[in-house]
């Protein structure tokens, strides 16, 4: 008996159906069923599923290849009307391309930026092994977590740890030498680290032996650009240069420019050992924490049972100790400092703009597209006519937002390779936009281009689709309250993140400012110095009188560090009654009885090192002069007169005033200052540098007259000097840069929100063209009518602000959180900005509403 | 003119012979007898569209009936286009064998 009525499962007709839409597939349900039947009575249920999976396997593919082609043609279609309609309203499809291609475009560098944040450090072969060693501590309710490390943490780490394969030190920061050649002479600035660092690191040697080039203590390694200063093009292996004209310094090999998006950067690297020959530096010491240590972990090491087994060795040292000591991956430092902090504050930052600036172009469009559909109404109703199902509109107006993304895409990639340079200007960067090369662009610029083309699409594409055909074409199309209701969201939301970018920018640049003129509690103006090098340094007060006979000079002193930052550190203080677990690292700085005088800074209690102290009865090599915040960390009263105790016994002279020796986003640290007198292994006073106040009534030959001096005791050395108050520009650069990149986005963001307003008032405009004739006709004036059109914008306007305020102000407070010295938000920001947004939105409606409300109202009436 | 293509033009023959009952079915049944070959579903499918679309044949809805499940069936007749597309093809066919018949069969 043949059975007539099974049914095979119904996965074919999903398929079908999704591939061929309803009306095809239904006649191949038909015949697929038709030959199960036949199967099924005459083989059994079995052969027939059996059939029916195979063959279903087998007629797939031909359907899809026919389904492929005949969307093509349809798009086709689409396209080419699209194409049409874009010329047609030439002005509309303008705004709309270059809403799109400014937002693109700031996407495009942002990402270009992140992306090489995001590499940095990758590129050393032990990438994967390689950390950086960080400290920790806590004193009262301060919590240090630094990476600076005592000078022996790293060779103990080495010998006492198995799993510790390598170590490296690095000096902190530039060290400043003057290498000559015969004539040549340059100032450069130098690295010093341990010789272990050419293999550990992937910083290459184009000539030279990585294992051996910096073994020997008088050995150099320099890039070949620095080379060629003093070598020109003769091969510099093997030649010696004169270091500060003492010490002959033989270059064992040559560097390959370290790359950009490294960490670690720079020209010449020469051993530690040398420090330890010129400066008296020790190399195996705990109590000072200075230097960096990276240290290299063996494969298959389990860096939490490392962590635990090193936390405690620098405590190990001394019973008091309270630091905790840990690895942290080399590759992550960059972007998370040692775990809160770091680059990766100002990612999230860029990348939330320009999600905004793009979000902002999208639903430009958004509105621009849904505006228009007045326009558009009877073209939809007559397709919808001729049979085309809603899905059939929405791919319509999907190819048309795609094609103007497509557009807007070409237009982004010009503008991108246009504004790179500018660009790498302003974040010293050197991006590179070679998306033929780099996979991982051409993924981010295709996913940026679907996405936008979708995003934007959407709502037009969902909102004109599901018209009433018989209402459009009797023209009683109306917007619909679900429409006009999700444009007004959109424009509101637009100007929102607009208001809200222009507060954070204003907030961000008035706390830059607020950190260049901060009181740094001494007086930065005026302040010459160089570095003492050689006889200056040892003939150094003989030098001073020298240069007080200038008469524009005010002041000289000396200093150990250049109070941009302070080098010297030691964390072996003790002193009465001190509580055991406070062991705060002190900074140290050495100078001279003037100190006070040329910075200008003022003593809180007690005295400064003076003529009396130093030729008295007490022997100045035991006074130190401490500042506020250590007397607090101290918790004395009163401490002058106190001792304190560092291997030496001191005894406290004087409290000055905390005065800023760190960059201003840390708070002010305790600091230790000592006489010249302190001396090194040779005899000789602590100072690095010497500074000197040049008067109101210096000028040129002032600074002409200090070089003078300076050749009578250093002849063969160039002068190269600085002046403080550029140093402390330098140091916020990074700040200004960022700001100014943020300024520029603002500024974007504005424009594209001003244009979708735009926009918008013409058609707006353009659909109340009827009520406004009327309106004239019983008599209302233009400035009423132009009153009544912008009212509207307005209200957006005014809502906006009151959301993107307390959304701007917990971004404000959470970005000044970084700061230790913080500006007040205050309300003037937000008035200010306020009353501008609606003055922008007032002017940009402005052209529109005055045209539409001069618009001659017979016209208007004259067709109904 | 377009060239029928061998598929095309076997298709064109096996509607002709179905005369009034040709339908995705009972063509594929011949195709396969005939050919000795077995012809997947999706691939008549495709190639019954694509004659449509040329305006080869033409299709006819019928009755849905209970052994499709309810669902109706597609008749599809030859057109004068066809019939002319097939006349080109045959010429050519003919032409090319002409004379050739001893050649092949007898060695």
């Amino acid at each position: 008996m043949t059975a007539h009525n099974q049914k095979p499962p119904r996965i074919s007709s999903w398929i079908f159906r999704f591939l061929l839409g309803r009306k095809r597939s239904f006649f191949l349900d038909g015949d697929f069923i038709e030959i199960y039947n036949e199967i099924y009575s005459q083989e059994g249920k079995v052969q027939a599923l059996k059939w029916y999976w195979a063959q279903l396997f087998v007629t797939i593919p031909p359907l899809i290849i026919r389904s492929i082609y005949w969307s093509m043609t349809m798009f086709g279609n689409y396209l080419k009307i699209a194409s049409r309609i874009m010329i047609k309203s030439k002005g509309y499809s303008l705004i709309n391309i270059v809403g799109l291609s400014v937002g693109m475009t700031c996407s495009i560098l942002i990402l270009l930026w992140v992306l090489d944040e995001v590499s940095f450090d990758k590129f050393h072969e032990n990438a994967d092994n390689l950390y950086i060693v960080g400290t920790h501590t806590k004193y009262g309710d301060r919590e240090v977590t630094l990476p600076s490390t005592p000078t022996a943490l790293g060779p103990a780490l080495k010998n006492e740890y198995l799993e510790i394969t390598e170590y490296a030190r690095f000096a902190n920061g530039f060290q400043q030498y003057v290498f000559s050649n015969g004539n040549l002479r340059f100032n450069e600035y130098v690295r010093c680290a341990d010789a272990s660092v050419l293999e550990m690191f992937s910083f290459p040697l184009l000539k030279g032996d990585a294992a051996t080039a910096l073994s020997a203590p008088h050995s150099v390694v320099m890039t070949e650009r620095t080379a060629r200063k003093y070598f020109g093009d003769s091969d510099p292996l093997g030649m010696v240069l004169r270091l500060n004209g003492q010490y002959d310094f033989t270059v064992t090999g040559i560097l390959r420019d370290t790359p950009p998006n490294s960490s670690l950067r720079f020209d010449i690297l020469i051993p530690l050992a040398f420090l330890e020959e010129d400066w008296d530096t020790n190399l195996n010491y705990w109590d000072n924490f200075a230097w960096e240590t990276y240290i290299l972990l063996g494969e298959n090491s389990d860096r939490e049972k490392v962590n635990q087994k090193i936390a405690g060795r620098i405590n190990q040292e001394y019973a008091e100790n309270n630091w905790e000591v840990f690895l942290y991956p080399y590759t992550k430092y960059h972007l998370f400092y040692l775990g809160a902090g770091g680059s990766i504050g100002t990612i999230i930052i860029f990348t939330s703009i320009a999600l905004l600036v793009l979000g902002i172009a999208c639903m430009n469009f958004m509105n621009l597209a849904t505006a228009r559909s007045c326009s558009r109404a009877k073209e939809i109703g007559l397709r919808k006519v001729v049979g085309a199902s809603k899905h059939d509109i929405m791919k319509q107006f999907y190819s048309e937002s795609f094609l103007l993304t497509l557009i807007s895409l070409i237009l982004t990639i010009v503008l991108t390779t246009v504004l790179l340079p500018e660009f790498n200007e302003l974040t010293r960067k050197q991006l590179t936009f070679d998306f033929y090369r780099d996979p991982v662009l051409v993924l981010g610029l295709a996913g940026m281009t679907i996405l936008t083309g979708m995003l934007s699409g959407s709502y037009p594409a969902l909102f004109m689709s599901s018209f009433k055909i018989l209402r459009i074409l009797k023209g009683q199309f109306g917007f619909g309250l679900k429409g006009s209701d999700f444009r007004k969201k959109l424009v509101i939301l637009q100007f929102c993140a607009s208001i809200a970018l222009i507060i954070v920018t204003v907030v961000y640049f008035r706390q830059l400012e607020f950190m260049h003129n901060k009181d740094l509690g001494f007086n930065k103006e005026r302040l010459l110095y160089f570095r003492a090098n050689g006889t200056i340094r040892q003939q150094f007060d003989t030098v001073k009188l020298k240069m007080l006979e200038d008469p524009n000079i005010s002041g000289v002193t000396g200093l150990s560090s250049p109070m941009t930052t302070v080098y010297d550190s030691d964390a072996n203080y003790d002193w009465n009654n001190k509580e055991p677990d406070i062991r705060p690292s002190v900074r140290r700085l050495c100078t001279d009885v003037d100190f006070t005088r040329v910075f200008g800074i003022d003593m809180a209690e007690g005295e400064f090192f003076s003529e009396e102290l130093t030729n008295g009865p007490s022997n100045v090599n035991g006074q130190v002069v401490i500042n506020e915040e250590f007397a607090r960390i101290i918790g004395n009263d009163s401490p002058v007169g106190d001792r304190l105790t560092s291997g030496h016994n001191y005894n406290i002279i004087g409290i000055i005033k905390d005065f800023n020796f760190m960059p201003l986003y840390n708070r002010i640290g305790p600091i230790a200052l000592y006489h010249q007198t302190e001396d090194d292994a040779h005899g000789v006073n602590r100072f690095r540098f010497m500074f000197i106040k040049i008067g109101s009534g210096g000028s040129r030959e002032t600074i002409a007259f200090i070089e003078d001096v300076y050749h009578q005791f250093n002849p063969e050395l160039p002068f190269e000097y600085r002046f403080l108050e550029d140093d402390f520009s330098v140091l916020y650069g990074n700040f200004e840069r960022m700001g100014a990149i943020i300024k520029y986005f603002a500024a974007i963001a504005v424009i594209i929100s001003c244009l979708g307003l735009f926009g918008l008032g013409f058609y707006v405009a353009e659909r109340r063209t009827k009520e406004i004739g009327i309106r004239k006709v019983f008599g209302s004036s233009i400035p009423n009518i132009v009153f009544l059109l912008s009212r509207e914008f307005i209200k957006y306007v005014v809502i906006a602000n009151v959301i993107a305020w307390p959304v701007s102000w917990i971004i404000s407070k959470a970005f000044l959180q970084n700061f230790a010295y913080r500006i007040d938000i205050g309300s003037g920001v937000f008035i200010l900005t306020g009353l501008t947004s609606i003055l922008i939105a007032f002017l940009t409606v402005c052209y529109q509403t005055i045209k539409a409300a001069r618009a001659n109202p017979i016209d208007a009436l004259r067709y109904e | 003119m377009k060239y029928l293509t061998r598929k095309d033009e076997l298709m064109l023959l096996a509607v002709l012979r179905l005369d009034n009952n040709a339908y995705l079915v009972s063509l594929r049944d011949l195709l396969n007898k005939s050919t000795r070959k077995k012809w997947s579903i999706g691939n008549i499918f495709v190639s019954l569209e694509k004659l449509e679309e040329f305006g080869y044949i033409q299709s006819t809805i019928g009755e849905p009936t209970a052994k499709r499940g309810g669902k109706a069936i597609k008749f599809y007749t030859v057109t004068g286009d066809g019939l002319n597309a097939l006349k080109v093809a045959k010429s050519i066919q003919d032409e090319m064998w002409d004379g050739l018949h001893d050649v092949i069969f007898n060695n």
